[in-house]
């Protein structure tokens, strides 16, 4: 067991970049999401048709040839990006597309008659949707936003194909170097799960909070 | 730069061959998927508590860890263990393993979906339990799922390059193989994203036809 001191530096920078290009992406692909997922309800056809291309484009080829795509291709069509920036990119763009999709699906469930109610009552469109449209579509965004966050912090693992060392790269590497694929791919698992459990129960915990509190909301109101 | 389409026409057998690869990787980690999804979800909702809890948390952990590292473990833990697998099997296993846990969750609320009346108009007919699930329960609850669970088939076909990492040559590594020879990423990396889209946007297409249809 001497190796495991040897190994732990070794996988906990890997982590600790994974958790970096997580954060870096999500963030990205939270952006990305919100204002893709706007646009596509916009009834301009320019925007409808350019962001379905974006979206279908980014759901329908592979993210594993897209982070290829983007470290090989990119560089001979005169892009220069690193590797991580590269990679970094990619993870947002794709996440981005599928968020987008959420986001969308989430505002339309939001039954015609609230928007029309706002218009009745003369609310500008920014209120409306901050004070009424929002707050009721979050309900239906939240786990599954969390969920593609998973998605996205297991999904920073591709990019250890492009010699970006995060925590799959660090794993497979300290393999090499000290043998014990059990014990070592087993702590690369387990530093994983430190960081898509807290996001996919948290997703859960935030999503029971909001309904139950929309539920005594609705209770008060009808008193 | 220039795009050669003579060059397309030339590495497109070989490209092709690898995509029948990938498709025969992606049905029967599908089929495995299924089969052991079902068994998941039948366990987690009729088994004893104690193996119920241990399918949960364990469909929780391959779900929240990434398939990569999965396949890292069983490429190099396995024949520690005596357990020499080709490449290509221990790729199916573990995407097949993988998706299990997602499917197992279709199948879960699926079943649950069935009215109660059918289970208890089953047992008040004395079916035995086979009979009732196979034959009342399944056939009602599996025609619902059939749109979530051809987005995880088409999900799972899009992961099946993952497996370029234990060396099983399906559409990404021979792509990388003959660009390796010839560096012309280009041409090669942007031909085979066309095919996964080719292949993959029609079917989702279709699965939004079937999933609106039903609605309706």
């Amino acid at each position: 067991m001497d190796f495991i001191a040897e190994v732990a530096p070794v996988l906990l920078t890997g982590a600790g970049v994974s958790l970096s290009i997580g954060i870096q992406a999500g963030l990205g692909a939270i952006v990305i999401s919100i204002v893709v997922g706007a646009l596509r309800g916009l009834s301009n056809p320019v925007v409808r048709a350019l962001t379905a291309i974006y979206v279908e484009f980014f759901r329908g080829t592979s993210a594993f040839v897209q982070v290829y795509w983007a470290y090989f291709v990119l560089p001979l069509l005169g892009v220069r990006l690193s590797a991580l920036e590269a990679g970094i990119a990619v993870l947002a763009l794709n996440v981005g597309a599928y968020g987008s999709e959420v986001v969308r699906g989430a505002i339309n469930a939001v039954p015609k008659g609230q928007h029309e109610a706002c218009h009745a009552l003369g609310l500008a469109w920014w209120v409306a949707y901050w004070k009424v449209i929002v707050p009721q579509a979050m309900t239906r965004a939240i786990v599954p936003i969390g969920n593609l966050l998973v998605d996205l912090v297991k999904g920073t693992s591709l990019l250890s194909a492009i010699t970006v060392t995060e925590l799959a790269f660090a794993g497979r590497q300290a393999v090499q170097t000290f043998g014990h694929p059990l014990a070592i791919f087993a702590i690369v698992l387990v530093l994983y799960l430190a960081i898509t459990a807290p996001i996919a129960w948290g997703a859960r915990w935030l999503d029971e909070r909001i309904r139950a509190k929309q539920f005594l909301g609705q209770q008060a109101g009808r008193v | 730069m220039e795009i050669d389409f003579a060059y397309f026409v030339e590495i497109m057998p070989r490209l092709l061959a690898a995509t029948v690869v990938t498709l025969r990787i992606a049905a029967l980690g599908f089929a495995l998927s299924l089969l052991l999804g079902l068994l998941l979800a039948v366990l987690r909702l009729r088994g004893k508590p104690v193996l119920a809890g241990a399918v949960l948390v364990g469909s929780e952990f391959i779900r929240l860890t990434p398939l990569m590292v999965q396949l890292f473990f069983a490429f190099y833990v396995l024949p520690e263990f005596g357990v020499r697998l080709p490449a290509e099997p221990t790729g199916i296993l573990v995407i097949g393993i993988h998706y299990a846990t997602y499917t197992s969750e279709v199948f879960r609320s699926g079943i649950l979906a069935v009215p109660t009346g059918q289970w208890e108009a089953a047992r008040s007919l004395g079916l035995p339990v086979s009979v009732v699930w196979m034959n009342v329960i399944l056939p009602q609850a599996i025609r619902p799922m059939i749109p979530a669970l051809g987005n995880f088939l088409i999900q799972m076909f899009k992961e099946v390059p993952l497996l370029s990492t234990i060396t099983v040559y399906e559409l990404l590594n021979t792509a990388n193989l003959i660009a390796g020879e010839t560096f012309r990423y280009i041409e090669v990396l942007t031909l085979t994203g066309a095919i996964f889209f080719l292949l993959s946007f029609p079917s989702s297409l279709l699965l939004r036809r079937l999933e609106a249809k039903r609605e309706h």
